[in-house]
């Protein structure tokens, strides 16, 4: 079981640094490339977005599972060889908010850290990506304050868990953790 | 003077508590402004010989930034506070949450907020004899000195 989490800010070339380990590490395990797609067409933008990045796997051998919520679904689909991919956890943690019915945003939490262990087991290497967004000078709002709390305490959860841990800054990764 | 910094909600508590072994709250006398307390100005009213100010940030843009010379109050501050630390065997931990990398704040008090905090901390970081980042828990060392 690995975890390999990878984390910058907007434009910092983390999904592309992602996309690029999870192919070097199908080619050594021989597992399938397997993506989570969290993003929900809400929109026409979103919609065009999706595809976009559909066909762009698609070129690169990608095979794709779209779940929004629950993550642990995916299990099922696939096996011991695979290196899986989640872009990003952002996404996820939204939908877990809002596209279901309201819950503790403690629970909440528990449940997508069980949810990363399961995939996590039944995968050679999963590879979640996050976004860096603890950095700005406004005085946040109760909401948005919750917000960046629990996703903070996912992100130090998931890296306690993980082997490897990247920093992305202008397109390079940073090793934060697991280097020899 | 340990200066521990990095973005909000990325451990830097958690680290603090580990990296001190603090189990015991009878240990250290631990300030947090986000639970209220005020800038400890006065340093003959710390109890302790260890002491943790957390929320930095927020005591900058409360109590600092109304202050005619924001900068020079500041350092007088830090004055203070490594002349109680030069005391047998005091020592003192800073806690503040790097905001100064986000968008640039709509809000002209926002902008001097961050410009102010980015230099307040570069004044720690000249006098601290240690700082860290936290990263989702994990500490880079950026400044250490020998000890003597």
């Amino acid at each position: 079981m690995q975890i390999v989490f990878i984390c910058g800010g907007v434009r910092s070339g983390k999904s592309r640094f992602a996309e690029r380990w999870a192919q070097q590490k199908s080619l050594n395990s021989g597992g399938t490339l397997r993506y989570v797609a969290t993003g929900v067409p809400s929109d026409s933008e979103m919609k065009s977005r999706i595809q976009r990045h559909q066909q762009d796997r698609r070129l690169d051998g990608w095979n794709t599972i779209e779940q929004a919520t629950d993550i642990r679904a995916v299990a099922k689909h696939i096996q011991k060889t695979d290196i899986v991919l989640l872009d990003c956890l952002t996404t996820w943690l939204n939908n877990e908010l809002y596209l279901k019915p309201p819950r503790k945003v403690e629970h909440i939490r528990s449940e997508m850290i069980q949810d990363i262990e399961v995939i996590a087991r039944s995968c050679h290497t999963l590879i979640l990506v996050s976004n860096d967004l603890f950095f700005d000078a406004t005085v946040d709002s109760e909401l948005v304050l919750t917000y960046k709390k629990v996703l903070g305490k996912i992100h130090q959860q998931v890296v306690e868990r993980a082997t490897k841990a990247f920093h992305v800054e202008c397109g390079i990764p940073i090793m934060m953790k697991g280097g020899k | 003077m340990h200066f521990v910094t990095g973005g909000a909600f990325n451990g830097k508590r958690a680290w603090v508590k580990k990296h001190y072994h603090l189990t015991c709250p009878k240990e250290v006398l631990w300030l947090s402004q986000y639970k209220s307390a005020s800038l400890p100005t006065d340093v003959n009213h710390l109890t302790h010989s260890l002491v943790v100010l957390e929320g930095l940030e927020n005591w900058i843009r409360l109590e600092v930034m109304m202050q005619e010379q924001p900068e020079f109050y500041w350092q007088q501050l830090l004055e203070r506070w490594m002349e109680w630390e030069s005391q047998s065997m005091n020592q003192m931990i800073l806690i503040g949450t790097d905001i100064t990398k986000g968008i640039v704040p709509i809000s002209s008090e926002e902008r001097n907020w961050r410009d102010l905090t980015g230099r307040c901390y570069q004044k720690i970081s000249q006098h601290a004899s240690r700082v860290d980042l936290i990263w989702h828990g994990i500490h880079q060392t950026i400044k250490q000195e020998a000890k003597s």
